[in-house]
């Protein structure tokens, strides 16, 4: 292996663990900042913080292959969270479509729009997925370290 | 993925950080070798066997 004079030292790879946990605050922070108008400008902190971690964590090769691993989970898991959320947003277009013809074709009165199933305007709010994505990693990342089980 | 590692180490009398240091891993990443929740890269677990003067397959062998 060759020699590294910029290599971490093994208590600096150790500490990469503790940086999950002031990721995990922030982001809770941020997603409860999100909902309740909290925290003012703590709020902003922990966004520019978790966002600068994060591109860290997944843009920089000095980390062990173990929290790779940990980090992956957490990747895997977030992109879940926009998955889902644009899902349930396809279903409700679907929905609506469906409901207009066959609105149409019944001819019945009043406006199709009316009644046809709409999503509530939080699920449109880009900044509340991506705050919840967010902490889905830090969650995941950690329940991996801590409860996860093999990789095999 | 079953090992021998946590016996090796002990048999020279390293911590785990001590371990860590040497092959450029956290201690974490030792542990979790060790207590089977982690799967070593190939790259890692040949580190592992040039450290131990050992085969990777005297190392790491699977469960079946």
């Amino acid at each position: 292996m060759p020699f590294d004079p910029q290599a971490p030292t093994e208590e600096e790879r150790s500490y990469a663990y503790t940086l999950l946990w002031f990721g995990l605050a922030a982001a809770i922070i941020l997603a409860i900042g999100n909902v309740t108008d909290l925290f003012g400008v703590v709020s902003g902190a922990a966004a520019a913080f978790v966002g600068a971690q994060i591109c860290i964590f997944v843009l920089s090769n000095r980390w062990d292959d173990y929290f790779r691993a940990v980090l992956n989970r957490g990747a895997q898991v977030a992109v879940i969270i926009p998955a889902l959320w644009i899902g349930a947003q396809g279903f409700a277009f679907i929905l609506g479509g469906a409901y207009r013809v066959g609105f149409a074709l019944g001819s019945a009165g009043g406006s199709a729009s009316d009644r046809r199933f709409v999503l509530p305007d939080w699920t449109n709010d880009a900044y509340l997925l991506a705050s919840l994505a967010v902490l889905a990693f830090y969650v995941a990342s950690l329940w991996h370290h801590y409860r996860g089980g093999s990789d095999a | 993925m079953k090992n021998r590692l946590k016996v090796l180490r002990a048999e020279r009398d390293w911590s785990q950080a001590e371990l860590a240091g040497r092959l450029e891993v956290s201690r974490q990443a030792i542990n979790a070798i060790e207590t089977g929740k982690h799967d070593p890269s190939l790259g890692l677990a040949f580190r592992i066997g040039r450290l131990f003067d050992m085969p990777v397959e005297e190392i790491f062998h699977d469960e079946e």
